[in-house]
């Protein structure tokens, strides 16, 4: 039986094979094609247009098959003539679309458009949705592959408008595959991922759907096979019956015969040859009824064959659309991961965008460059922005330096070194323009800054809310008097001064909301001595994680290793820091963010002895202004001439001061609480005319400057102030 | 009581906190990238802990390293022991650090002065 079945099978595939062999091998197709050709031509030569444009088709689909396109198109085209010449619309409609997609392949897209568009107008007049939808989408594609994004998203969303609107799932889910690539390639993220998302929903629910008709297409086949088999048994069971019945028949027939021979022994010899006739016409009955059962039973075996091979066959097909079904998957997986990657790159660019708004933050290299001769910074953040930030300023003869180590490192550790920036520089300034440079007080900074960053923070105390700050080393170094101040928020202060190290201690807390937030911080206080060394530093350096056991750096081996390179050069040090550490850390990760700040001192020339360009030091100069930054801006440009300046919140102030002292020349404000500045300029004008005003307006204000004029000032600087040009007019009134 | 017992990994400590024996201990590094999600259990049980507190609790603290929100984190188990040593109970806090690592002594100096409670210093070293 087995062996039947595998003969069949074999039989039935050669045949199949020879019949596939006959379709598709590229020389039987060039043989159909002339066969084609000569069958075009002689129904050209009857005049049937009919015919010969049916072969002028076919042969355009045999060329595109065998990717001869050139011949393709110019059959299509052929055809395409005479079908538009009997107005032939369907197949002028599907060789427009064939025309498309060929030129698809040659990558002649601005020419497959206008091919899908002429398919597109016959379809509408027709109201072919489905196809419609179709022409539109390979429109959107061809766009797409031409890079104009938006033509392709104005197609595609027309596309989806219909395929919505006729519940096409499939084709509606392309236009959102379509539309998302699109949207990506523009820049807009947000509209490619939602459309990317409902890409993903409709292709999940579409696979769904389709596995499930699978399973009832595959279930459906089962329980046929089932009945067959069934059908099979119960037709070999009768088989057996009526085999059975034959021999029984047989036996009585023997019995009957032998019994009528002793009855009638003188009729026997007719008698029995009667009897023997009857019963060979019997047998020979039976045998035929046999045959034929059997010959029927060999009919089936062969129709189940043929059956099992289509079976097969469609378990093949099976196979084939669940292993594209797979692919399809994976391609998709594999779009998602790249959608992550390029997330994650932008994520990073942004990142390292901020990075150069962060080292444009950080002090520039020519500052220390100017001020110091000897000295290194080592800055390594872990990520790519930094939580470790130093900041230094100069006033006079005076050189503020911090080092700090904002809570957390990476983004949220930037944030907070910006307020850091931003509050150093609002303390200092507001310090030192207000009273004398010398009142500068380490701890009075860090103080400060505390409670700025407290308020800033709307830090409370409760439980639940992060206490991010900073910890920080502050020193102020005063070159005139050659002393030095420190004050600390948990960052020590180490100098090596004649090979010694002097460890200075920090204040145990953080400059945030803390336990100890009332505690003042301590100021400390020394002689600076020529070639101290002084180091101020995060504690990313010592935390670092290395060594055989995976220990800390530690403070003790930092202490060490300063005292064993304190001699060389600064630069000669920092390559050795940079050594030790690396060497510590091995393979393991950067634990912190790692900063380290050495300077040498070497005392230097006092900065009043530099040559000044102007020296005003016998005049007074009015300011009348109410905003702090714009007074400080204007001090930090002015206190280089020594001019005595006065300061006034208002108009009323200012006319009260120009009543009662010598002025040499005010710069006025115009918006200031209580006299605004061109009240004020009449008033002073009214009763000192001689005293140059100098009006400061916002560019771009024509009007305010004619106001200016008008109330009687001198002249006027546009804000922001442009100092070449600011100095310049205090020099013609001075 | 349940005994607290978290196994260490890369960037979280060693818990074990034992009501029966009396010792807690804590043990490794601490940088969790999420510090409430791992203190927020070991807080719990020791408020529950504090509700009947044993005569005597032996608090060890064996840290390498912490980073500064886990500082917070041990402060705040050090505030709950505080309220264990209100209700007349004894909490004697053993700090343990590497014999070289002077800031991490400094450090539970510190917490001793904030925190009122019995510190003792050892050193311990790596074997």
């Amino acid at each position: 039986m087995n062996l039947l079945f595998r003969l069949i099978n074999c039989i039935t595939f050669l045949l199949l094979f020879s019949f596939a062999l006959s379709a598709g091998t590229q020389d039987e197709i060039k043989v159909q094609i002339e066969n084609y050709k000569s069958l075009a031509g002689k129904y050209a030569s009857e005049g049937n247009k009919g015919e010969e444009s049916k072969y002028l088709t076919r042969l355009g689909y045999l060329y595109w098959q065998i990717g001869a396109l050139q011949e393709a198109v110019s059959y299509f085209e052929r055809s395409l003539d005479i079908n538009k010449s009997l107005n032939n619309q369907n197949p002028i409609k599907t060789i427009y679309n064939n025309l498309g997609l060929i030129y698809t392949e040659k990558d002649e897209f601005q020419q497959a458009i206008t091919y899908f568009e002429k398919s597109l107008q016959i379809n509408n007049a027709r109201g072919d949705k489905t196809e419609a939808v179709s022409d539109l989408i390979n429109i959107a594609l061809s766009f797409q592959s031409l890079g104009y994004y938006a033509e392709s998203n104005m197609k595609a969303e027309k596309a989806l408008e219909s395929a919505l609107g006729i519940n096409n799932l499939e084709l509606s889910k392309t236009c959102y595959g379509i539309l998302a690539d699109n949207y990506e390639k523009l820049g807009d993220g947000k509209k490619a991922s939602e459309y990317y998302e409902k890409f993903n929903t409709l292709s999940k629910h579409l696979q769904k759907k389709e596995m499930e008709d699978l399973a009832g297409k595959t279930k459906q086949i089962e329980m046929e096979v089932q009945s067959k088999e069934k059908e099979l048994k119960s037709t070999l069971d009768n088989l057996g019956e009526v085999l059975e019945l034959n021999r029984e028949t047989q036996l009585q027939n023997a019995l009957l015969s032998k019994e009528n021979q002793l009855k009638e022994e003188q009729n026997a010899r007719l008698e029995a040859e009667k009897a023997q006739y009857r019963a060979r016409e019997k047998t020979r009955r039976t045998r035929f009824i046999a045959l034929s059962i059997g010959f029927l039973l060999t009919c089936c075996i062969i129709g189940m064959a043929y059956w099992q091979l289509a079976q097969k066959k469609k378990a093949n097909q099976l196979l084939l659309s669940q292993n594209a079904e797979i692919d399809r998957q994976k391609k998709e997986i594999e779009e998602q991961r790249d959608l992550a990657n390029k997330q994650k790159k932008k994520i990073t660019d942004s990142i390292q965008y901020a990075q150069r708004i962060q080292n444009a933050v950080l002090p520039p290299t020519n500052f220390f460059n100017d001020n110091f001769s000897d000295y290194f910074i080592m800055y390594r953040p872990k990520d790519i922005v930094s939580g470790d930030f130093y900041w230094t300023t100069r006033k006079d003869d005076v050189i503020i330096i911090a080092v700090a180590d904002c809570t957390g490192h990476g983004v949220p550790g930037a944030f907070m070194s910006m307020l850091g920036v931003a509050y150093l520089n609002e303390i200092v300034n507001k310090i030192a323009i207000n009273k004398h440079i010398s009142t500068l007080n380490a701890d009075d900074i860090l103080n400060q800054l505390r409670e700025m960053i407290i308020s800033s923070l709307h830090q409370t105390g409760d439980s639940n809310e992060p206490k991010d700050g900073m910890d920080i080393s502050l020193c102020i170094m005063d070159f005139e008097r050659k002393k030095l101040q420190y004050a600390g928020a948990n960052n020590p202060l180490y100098i090596i001064r004649k090979g010694e190290l002097i460890q200075i201690e920090s204040d145990k807390m953080p400059v945030s909301y803390h336990q100890k937030r009332d505690i003042p911080f301590t100021k400390h206080e020394m002689d600076l001595l020529p070639d101290d060394r002084i180091y101020m530093f995060s504690d990313g350096y010592i935390d670092q994680f290395g060594g055989d056991q995976g220990m800390k750096f530690l403070g003790r081996r930092f202490r060490e290793t300063l005292l064993k390179i304190h001699s060389q050069t600064m630069e000669e040090q920092y390559l050795a820091l940079s050594k030790a550490l690396d060497d510590w850390k091995g393979n393991r990760p950067q634990l912190d963010d790692i900063l380290v700040l050495g300077i040498r001192y070497f005392p230097r020339k006092s900065a009043k002895q530099q040559t000044r360009k102007n020296d005003w030091h016998k005049k007074t100069i009015l300011i009348a202004e109410d905003t702090d930054v714009n007074y400080f801006l204007l001090t930090a440009v002015l206190k280089e001439t020594n001019a005595k300046l006065v300061r006034v919140k208002d108009g009323l102030e200012a006319v009260d001061f120009v009543r009662n002292n010598d002025v040499d020349l005010i710069l006025m404000d115009i918006n200031m609480p209580r006299m605004n500045g061109y009240e004020a300029t009449r008033e002073i004008k009214s009763i000192r005319k001689d005293i140059p005003i100098i009006v400061q307006t916002a560019m771009h204000f024509e009007d305010e400057n004619e106001e200016a004029f008008k109330a009687g000032a001198d002249d006027y600087i546009a804000k922001p102030i442009d100092l070449k040009s600011f100095m310049g007019k205090m020099e013609q009134f001075l | 009581m349940e005994k607290l017992v978290i196994p260490a990994t890369e960037d979280t400590p060693e818990v074990n906190f034992n009501k029966e024996n009396g010792v807690f201990l804590i043990s490794g590094k601490s940088l969790p990238e999420d510090v409430i999600e791992f203190y927020s259990p070991i807080f719990s049980w020791l408020e529950k802990y504090a509700t009947d507190p044993n005569e005597t609790t032996r608090m060890q603290v064996k840290i390498i390293y912490f980073n500064s929100a886990s500082q917070r984190a041990l402060n705040e188990i050090f505030t709950i022991l505080g309220r264990v040593t209100m209700k007349g109970k004894t909490v004697e806090v053993e700090w343990l650090y590497h014999e070289d690592d002077d800031e991490m002594k400094e450090a539970g100096k510190e917490f001793a002065d904030i925190t009122q409670l019995s510190f003792h210093f050892k050193s311990f070293v790596l074997n």
